[in-house]
Order: structure tokens, then sequence, then C-alpha cells
């Protein structure tokens, strides 16, 4: 009875609704479509104060906005191209490097961008004569002794001849330059009123400039910026809104209305994209892996055979299974696309053919009295780009330590918890995963596999801080030229493998951003950043 | 037992819910019982994934490879076991607080019915949810919450069976004769106040194999593939949906049947065994 | 009844006190470190130390205590260190979506289930009254996730249904489609926009299309938060039904030759309505229970995935919040079903309305 009454109401209402949802839902505040893009995102902006925020959605928004001295390459992400700075030279010694300012460039707020002004933004990131609530990207800019103005002319002094890492940050979003005359009028000011004044009165010298920051709604409104010293942007407006479910977001790229970039769509529907009339996909092989971390200094993990056996025993064509077809394995701890990944590298006994591996594995779980051990595999409990499934991925993990007769188990944690488990070193395995901001080795190396004054790093998973190593490393990051920096960081990858043994590296992964086939010409790189201001609409 | 048997013979006749809802609930655990024995396959073998339905797998194989017929049997096993823990949970605490309650009167008793009333005015799958997230995601901590948002009802009607029991003579007589409180409680007044507490019991094993399912289902259950239960499996399933909705389809029909079973058994029962509804 | 009512609001107060105590303690009690919480990857101890320092970790927990119900009194219930919102804002949006949602499924739960309810009654030891009292009893049987499942599969888009009949079938979750983002800028933007859509769209802006819309969407949620109210009520009003059926004031209307219909309505149902409006005010407890797991599936944005998500972060502060305001809920609900009680029953107010 209730049945019958609950699906003559459904029908109706479902009858009803028929026209479908796709077209013109009403008059509530509609939105002039021409020249317009809308870019769906999974994380909401909040902040726009680059020096203060580490937050995906708040990157996406930055990137329009405001400019760095130097950008990664479009098309090769181990190069770098001029943005604000037309060319820069290392010194001999390798402890400054000096950059040539283009000229002629104003901020949103007029403001004339010269060295002075970019020194003030470099200076605030490091919180040098600024003080932030947050300065999350301190740290990278260790080696930085300080920088000098004059006139279009910067340069940048370093305390050690590390000018690759040093350049390599300088792309990074939180290098970008915010007008000066903003920044002046926030260093009385408390750090949160600092950034919030920031954000309110953003000002940089990108192609859009903030037209309206709905801080509730977390939509943003951009327009094109008259005075791009490139020319003046040819799409007129970007909107920047949040959704954070993942089948919402979707919904969006059936949408016949305006033109659309989709960020963060999830992987089972990128094929329905690539064969889209409306929507294409570009993807792009992410500087990232997922891996396995294994703590060298826990009792049931403690024995390098158990851990070589575990390298040996994962099976990454059945991980690769739970990516639909975006993934590949990967062999070493450096992203795949980047120059110094190692491609032959494999750990010592390695067989191309599984199961000899797997027998290999067992002999050395057998060795190490090690048979029926119980071992617990940590994993988040949220999905990362290059951990979509953790839950399956780890179960598959499972069964191939099940499979060397280990008695594998595995358990969720969230993510506060999982950090803290890591830095106290109290897990077996955990599987977990990288990605890196600037694209420089040392970016993977000195976090995950290294640590200073004989202690691990807090994301070293191994919790194991081995000499050689350091000292490999420290001499690695001093190297500039491509060839030797592959050789020297081959070197550091197989040191950490076999000595140390204190991760699995099993895949890399692809990451995409779908968007309307009206969009020509938008600009991304290999590390996921795109930019709209060459971009036109059909 | 002849006795037993003509109550059970007459109770079911007269009871057709209830006896839909025992042969529901036998078939249950005998599948529970029989089944892993029958089976081919262990729970843990892997096969390859999203293996179509066929005479080599009745119901397929799931997102990880292994066979969704073996681990809904073997998912009958733990469903009731862990129901049945944390039901039995809910009832011995439950008992302890309604007795210890209904038995020392005044201001324990006050004190006590306070903090029943405080815990049954709030959702209780809300407390559970809560529980579960300060004990940590663990199948253990699952039970253990769902155990304790269950014991206040059982509270309530135990305290009330042992102030209607306790007033009854012969309590009284034992009373009288000088035995203590703890032992007229176990000897005199619990197995009078069996009758419902096996009502609320029965039922409690309903909304136990709910509530455990529901924790599951918002990825609060722990390593679904260690353990098959069968809210876990339904859940594994709905995150794979569409390549796995029979698998959701399996899982879920598998729960609503038990579940109604022991509503169907518990309901009649309790047509049965309270006086003032007893069939004339 | 005035006493009886003054003794609720008492045993009101004592729960309120009781529950911002125990979501007082919730911020020591879950695990993880709200510190790492906050800091995410740049996490270091030393950062971490610094932190707690910062959120007032490490100060004796008399004064975090004080300080914790202050700000509570004061409507200061912190920020979401997963969104870095304040938690005012976010119940500013997840509430009105999920009071929306649980009206319109005991709307639909009391209508269906007391019309069930009184047909099976007037049909006693029928087959009417076995399928009736089955289907209530299925109703509380089934996983409301399940359900919730099956009626996406059905009824959703491109479901079973949906293909049969030809149309589009209903959406698959959220409160608007994208299509529609500008109603929720305007929800944002509107001064008189309550946050409940329905409201807003018809009387608000009124847009008959975009109420449609918006309806569409509240749909198969609210059906499916229904069924377990639904169920429970149709057995209640079955129950007590039956009981006012056999009274002799029913039985002297009919001898008196009044109609059926309004012996029925006027007499029994009046009657019986106590134990039903007590059911159906204690359902609500259960539609914030099942609200949890219908707004799961349905994306819903309300206080149910607003609960979820954050104990899947450990988000304390909006854990704490939802707490809070769903215990304050229930303390209004209760004391109405309360005053509804006293309104309804016969006895007191004619004992009112002799003074």
């Amino acid at each position: 009875m209730s049945r019958s009454i609950a699906l003559l109401l459904v029908l109706a209402v479902a009858a009803c609704g028929g026209d479908g949802d796709g077209e013109n839902t009403g008059g509530i505040g509609r939105v002039d479509s021409t020249s317009l893009v809308t870019i769906v995102t999974a994380d909401q902006p909040s902040v726009l104060d680059p020096h203060s925020t580490s937050n995906g959605g708040d990157v996406k928004v930055i990137h329009q906005i405001y400019e760095t001295l130097i950008r990664v390459d479009p098309s090769d992400v181990n190069r770098m191209v001029p943005a604000l700075a037309t060319q820069w030279t290392v010194a001999d010694d390798g402890l400054s490097i000096q950059f040539q300012l283009r000229e002629g460039v104003t901020f949103h707020d007029g403001a004339a961008f010269d060295a002075a002004a970019a020194k003030l933004s470099l200076d605030r990131l490091r919180e040098d004569g600024f003080e932030l609530s947050r300065a999350p990207y301190k740290p990278e800019f260790g080696d930085v002794a300080g920088f000098d103005a004059d006139g279009h002319t910067l340069t940048m002094r370093l305390s050690s001849p590390v000018a690759r890492v040093a350049l390599r940050n300088l792309t990074m979003f939180c290098a970008s330059i915010v007008s000066p005359t903003v920044l002046e009028a926030s260093k009385s000011m408390d750090p949160d009123a600092a950034t919030a004044f920031v954000t309110d009165n953003a000002a940089g010298t990108g192609g859009y400039r903030v037209d309206a920051f709905d801080q509730k709604a977390k939509i943003a409104r951009l327009v094109a910026n008259d005075d791009y010293w490139n020319g003046k942007p040819s799409i007129g407006t970007l909107i920047f809104t949040p959704v954070s479910d993942e089948s919402t977001r979707t919904e969006y790229l059936g949408n016949p209305n305006g033109h659309f970039l989709v960020d963060d769509v999830p992987r089972q529907h990128w094929a329905t994209v690539e064969s889209s009339e409306r929507m294409q996909l570009h993807s792009w092989w992410a500087l990232n892996l997922c891996y396995l971390g294994m703590n060298a200094k826990h009792e049931a993990t403690k024995e390098l055979g158990v851990r070589r056996a575990i390298q040996l025993a994962v099976d990454r064509e059945a991980v690769m299974a739970h990516y639909e077809g975006t993934a590949r394995p990967t062999y070493s701890l450096v992203a795949q696309p980047m120059a110094e990944y190692d491609r032959g590298l494999r750990v010592p006994d390695w067989d191309d053919d599984h199961a000899k591996r797997l027998a290999t594995a067992t002999k050395l779980i057998d060795e190490a009295g090690a048979k029926g051990r119980e071992i617990t595999i940590y994993y988040p409990q949220m999905p990362r780009p290059y951990l979509p499934r953790p839950q399956n991925i780890a179960d598959t993990v499972r069964q191939s330590l099940k499979a060397i007769g280990l008695d594998a188990r595995i358990q969720g944690e969230e993510n506060s918890v999982l950090f803290s488990q890591v830095s106290t070193g109290q897990y077996e395995l955990i599987l977990i995963g990288w990605m890196t901001d600037n694209g420089d080795p040392d970016n993977f190396y000195s976090p995950l596999a290294d640590g200073a004054d004989g202690k691990p790093a807090e994301n070293n998973t191994s919790r194991t801080f081995h000499a050689d190593v350091h000292a490999k490393l420290l001499a690695a990051r001093q190297l500039s030229s491509a060839g030797e920096r592959v050789t020297a960081y081959r070197d550091v990858e197989r040191a950490l493998q076999t000595d140390v043994a204190g991760y699995t590296p099993l895949v890399n992964t692809k990451q995409a951003v779908a968007y309307s086939k009206g969009i020509k010409g938008f600009v991304i790189d290999g590390i996921g950043h795109y930019r709209f201001d060459e971009a036109t609409l059909e | 037992m002849s006795r037993f048997t003509d109550w059970l013979w007459r109770f079911l006749r007269y009871h057709r819910p209830a006896l839909v809802g025992t042969v529901l609930v036998m078939a249950v655990v005998l599948t529970a019982v029989v089944g892993p024995v029958v089976l081919s396959y262990e729970p843990d073998d892997v096969f390859s994934r999203f293996a179509e339905t066929g005479s080599k797998h009745l119901l397929g194989t799931d997102s990880q490879g292994y066979d969704l017929l073996t681990r809904m049997v073997y998912g009958a096993r733990t469903t009731l076991a862990i129901a049945l823990v944390s039901m039995s949970m809910s009832l011995c605490l439950g008992s302890l607080i309604g007795a210890v309650s209904g038995f020392a009167g005044g201001k324990t008793d006050l004190l006590l019915m306070r903090g029943v009333d405080i815990a049954m005015s709030f959702p209780g799958f809300l407390l559970a949810m809560v529980a579960v997230a300060i004990l940590g995601p663990k199948l253990e901590n699952v039970i253990v919450a769902v155990g304790l948002v269950g014991a206040p009802m059982f509270a309530r009607q135990v305290r009330a069976e042992v102030l209607r029991v306790g007033s009854a003579e012969y309590v009284t007589a034992a009373r009288s004769q000088g035995f203590g409180p703890s032992r007229t409680l176990f000897l005199h007044v619990m197995p009078n106040s069996l009758s419902p507490i096996i009502v609320l019991g029965t039922l409690g094993m309903g909304s136990a194999i709910l509530d455990v399912a529901g924790l599951a289902f918002l990825g609060l259950g722990g390593d679904p593939y260690r353990i098959p239960e069968w809210g876990l499996i339904l859940t594994q399933g709905w995150d794979q949906r569409p390549d796995a909705n029979l698998q959701v389809a399996v899982a879920g029909l598998a729960i609503f049947v038990t579940v109604l079973g022991f509503n169907l058994l518990g309901d009649g029962l309790k047509d049965e065994l309270d006086p003032r509804t007893r069939r004339r | 009844m005035l006493a009886y009512i003054v003794r609720r609001l008492g045993l009101s107060a004592l729960l309120l006190a009781v529950v911002v105590a125990a979501t007082f303690m919730l911020h020591h009690a879950l695990p993880g470190d709200p510190a790492a919480a906050v800091l995410g990857k740049q996490y270091t101890q030393e950062a971490a130390h610094e932190m707690r320092e910062r959120l007032g970790l490490n100060d004796p927990i008399p004064t975090q205590f004080v300080r914790y119900v202050g700000r509570v009194a004061s409507g200061d219930l912190g920020r979401s260190h997963v969104s870095n919102e304040l938690v005012t804002e976010e119940l500013k949006r997840a509430l009105p979506a999920t009071i929306e949602l649980a009206l319109t499924a005991l709307l639909i739960a009391t209508l269906v289930g007391v019309t069930l309810g009184v047909l099976t009654a007037l049909r006693p030891r029928t087959w009417w009254d076995v399928a009736g009292l089955t289907a209530a009893l299925a109703g509380v049987s089934l996983p409301i996730f399940w359900l919730g499942f099956l009626a996406l599969q059905a009824f959703g888009e491109s479901g079973v249904m949906a293909d049969v009949l030809g149309v589009r079938g209903l959406p698959l979750g959220g409160r608007f489609s994208p299509a529609a983002y500008s109603l929720g800028q305007f929800v944002n933007e509107t001064p008189a926009a309550t946050g409940f859509f329905l409201w807003d769209t018809l009387f608000v802006a009124g847009d008959t299309q975009v109420f449609l819309h918006v309806l569409k969407h509240l749909f198969l949620p609210a059906i499916v938060l229904a069924s377990v109210p639904m169920a429970v009520i149709a057995r209640i009003t079955r129950a007590s039904m039956g009981d006012a059926l056999l009274q002799d004031y029913v039985r002297t209307a009919r001898a008196k030759g009044l109609r059926a219909r309004t012996v029925v309505l006027k007499h029994a149902l009046r009657n019986a309505s106590i134990p039903i409006v007590t059911s159906i005010g204690t359902q609500l407890g259960y539609l914030i229970g099942g609200a949890v797991l219908t707004e799961t599936i349905f994306q819903w944005p309300g206080m149910g995935t607003y609960v979820v998500d954050s104990i899947r972060a450990l988000d304390v502060k909006p854990l704490q919040a939802c707490v809070l305001v769903v215990a304050v809920g229930f303390v209004i609900v209760n004391l109405l079903v309360d005053i509804s009680y006293a309104w309804l029953d016969p006895r007191v107010s004619t004992a009112g309305g002799a003074e």
C-alpha cells in the first residue's frame, strides 16, 4: 500500500521532470555566459595569500592572479622558462643567482613591479621581516641567505651551492610576487589579519584580477587584466566554484551550457570524457608516486631480509588494476617523469617473472624466521590522487604478503593519526604517497629518505638515518649539470634500496583535467598548474 | 521438554508471522553453521577481479577477486556472531544496571535511571558513531559501541521487571528468610523476568545487525576483507558501483531477510509472552 | 501538567549540561593530535608543539573547560581544521538542509503511516491487516542505505523504472544540480533566503520551475528516510485505533447513527492520537540517525554528511557542534511533544476548560 502510493508519487515527479536538468533552470541569478569559463574544483579557495597557504583550492586561483619570477616549462617539466624574470645567471661558485626582471610591469593596484617588490614577497614567504600565521614553504627556502634589489636586478644569495633546488623552488606558487603596497600595509597587522588583508586586496601581476570573492560560498570571480604585460587575456571572466562531491562534480561534464574546466575528475570517468562530444581530457603523468613505507625500526620488519622479501613480493600489476589504466609500475622513489628517475633499477634478486620473485621472497622470509608473522599495513582512509582506493589497494598488497607466508592485515587511519604514527614510528608498513611541488628530486629524497643530526625526517617512513645516504644527498643537491645529477641520484636510490630497504615504490599515476572543447590554448604544466591568460574561446 | 514442544507447536501454529521469522532465522543459522563446510573456496582465495556469475562463481567475484558467495556464507557466520556478541553486551550491561537500579531503589535508582533517560533521549546511532570515532574504526570497537548503545533499553525493561516481580510474594518470602539481595536477584527475580528479556534480545539481534552494517557503511567498520561481515561486503560493493551492483543487492537482501526474521520472531514472542496481549 | 513540563525542563537542562561536558571531552578523547590535523603535510614535532600551544591544548584541563563553556555560551563554535571555516557558517548551510529533509520525510511518514494504520485497524484479521503489519515490520527491518540503493537503481537517473517509462529519472544526489549552481549563489547572497530551498524557491524567488527542480532532488531521499518512521507510525496507529474502535463511546457513537467516517475520524482517531503523536515525536530521534545514512547515500549536504565528514577527518570542532546542535534539537522536540500531548489529551483539556 505505502509502496504503491510511493510509486505513484515518484512517477508523477519523475514524469514532470522529464524535460531534464541540463536546461535553463529558471531566473535565479543567471550569469552571462559569453566569454566565461567556470572552473570546478574539489577544494575550496579561502585564502588568496600565496605566502601563507598550501591548500589546492587556493593555489588554482593564485596561479591566475599572481606570477612567479620563473616557471616550469609547460612542454618539459625538467626545464624552467622566464616569467617575471627575463633571464638569470648562476654565479661560478654556485652561491648566488642574478635575475634580470621584466620592465614595464604593473600590479593590479597600480604599483610598479621591480626588484624591491620581488624582494619584499620573497622575504615575506621566508618570514624575513614579516610574521605569518602559517609559512608552509619556509623550510624549502632554508638555504637562502637573502635577496639584494637594485632597480630591475635581483640577486639571490645562497648559504650553500644548491642553485638548481633554489631555482625550482622559485617556480612554486608560494614564490608569487604580491603588490608591495599591499604587503607594506599588512606589515603592522597581526598575522591572521594580514593574511585576510592580502586576500581581500589581492593584487598580483597576473592575467586576471579578482572581481569578487564570496568568502561564504567560496566562489571567486576573476576578470581579465586590461594592463597585462603579455596582452589582455581573451577570455573575459573566470569563475572558480568548489564542488567537493565527486559525483556532483562529474555532472558538470555533461553540462551543455557554457565552458567548463573540471578538476579532479574521478578516474572511472576519464574514458567517458575522452569519448564525449563537448569535453576533452588533458592527462599527464604526474610528479608523484605511491609507495609502501617499511619501518626498519619496528619489531616485525626489522630484518633486512623481510623488507627485501616484501619489495620482491609486491605485485604492481595487481595494484594497478585499481587505477583504471591510469597508473604504471614505478621502481624508484623519485617521480617517473623526472630526468633523475632510474629506468633500469630493480632491487637485488629481481626477476621479471612474478612467480620466481615470490619464490625468492618466500625463501627470504623463511630464512628470517618470519613465517606466519603478523604484520599490519596502515593506510589513509581519505583517497589521494596517487591513492584513489586506499582500502582496496592495501588489501591487494596484503594478498601479496600473504602469498609469501606473512600474516598481513590492513588498518585504515585518519590522516592526522597517520602523521603522528609515522613521526613516532608506530607502524610496520604504511601505504602512502608523495607529490612534489617543485619537481626536484631533492623534494623526494630529503623528506622521505633522509634526515638530520642522526635522526630521520618526519616523513621518512624507514625511520632510519643513513649517514652514507645523507652525505650522498648533500653532494647531489649541489650538482648543477644534468648528467651528473642523474648519476648521483641513481647512486642514492641504489644505496637506499639495497642497504636501507625502507620503501617499495609501487606506481606512478596520471592526473587529468577535463575541459570544454571550445577552450583553446590554455597552458598547463607537468605539475598540473594551469593558466588562462593565453587561452581563447570558440 | 514435551511441555516446551507443545508450547512451541501451538505458538508457531497460531503466530504465522513468527513461523516465517523462525524459518528465516533458522535458515541463516544453518547457512552459518553448515555453509562453510559445503563450500569449495576459502573467503580469502583470490581469483580474477569482477568475474562474471557462472558455475565457477555463482555470484561472481568482487573488486579484490574474492568469491562473493563464499564471502556471503562466511559472512552469515561473522554477522550473526558480531550481532550476538554486541547484543549480549547490551543485555548483560543493561540487566546489571536495571537490576541494581530496581533493587536498590532510592537515590541509586534515580541516578541510574536519569542516566538511562539521557542516553535514550539521544539518537543511538549517532552515539555509536561518536563512540567508534573515539575508539578507532575497528570491528571490535564497532561491536562495543553498538553494545553500549543498546544497553539502556534492557536496563529500563529489567528495572520494570524487577519492580514487578520484586513485589511478588515469593520474593518477599525469600528476603524475609534472610537471603541477601544478590542471591534473591539471581535465584528469584531474574528467572521470573526472563520472557520480556528474551523478546528484547530477539529484537535486539535485528537492530544490532542493522547498526553494525550502518556503521560499516559509513566507513567505520575496519578491515572489510579479513572479516567478511555483510555490512562491510555491502559497503565494499557500494564503493565499486556500478561494477558491483550485484554485491550490494545480495548483501543488502541478506541483512534484510535476517533482520526481518528476528523482528517477526521477536514480535510473535512478545504477543505470546506478554500476559496482556496473550491470545485468548 | 505544568509540574510535569517543569520537570521535563529540568531534565532537558541536565541533558544539555551533560552534553556540553561530553563534547568538551571529545576534544581529548578523539585519537590523533588536533595539532597534527591542523598542520597536515607541514607536520613536525616542533611545529605540532607550537600549534598545541596556540590552540591552548597545553593549558590545564579545567582552564580549557571553562574557556570551552564560555565560547559555546557566546556562540563561538570554533573553526573546522579541514575547511578552515567557522563552524557556525557551515551549520547555517547544513542545518536547514537536514531540517527540510527530515520534516518532509516526517510528513510523508505520518500521512502514509496513519492512513495505513487506520485502514488495517478497520479491517482486523483480514489479509489487509496481515499485509499491512508485515509491510510495517519489513519497513523497520530494511537497511536504509540498501533501500536508498534500490530506490536509485529503480527511479534514479537512467534507473530501471526511468528506462521503462522513458523519462530521465530522479537526480542521484545533492540538493540541486550543478546546472542550477546560481541557485547556490542565490541562497548565499539573498538576505531573505532561509536555506530551506522549497521555501526560498517558491516564496522568496517565486520561481516554480526551480521549485520543482529542488523538489525532485528532495523526493527520493525523503521517501527513503520516511520508510522506518512510516512503519512505526502505521503499527502504533493500528494498535491504538484497534483499541479505540472497541471503546464504548465509539460503539455509542455508532449506535447513535453517526456516519462511519465521522466516527472513525472524529472520535476514534482523536482518542488514538496521543500514542501516535508521541511516536511521531520519538521518530525524530530515529530521523536524525537515519539522516546520517540517507544523506550519505544521496550526498545531501546536511548535518548527517557533516557529522560523517568530521568523524572521518577527526575534525573536532564540527563534531562537537553537531552533537550540541542535535542535543538542543532533541530537547526542543521533546518539549513540543509534551505540549502537544497535553493539548491532545481530552482529560487535560476538559480540566482546563472547567477552571
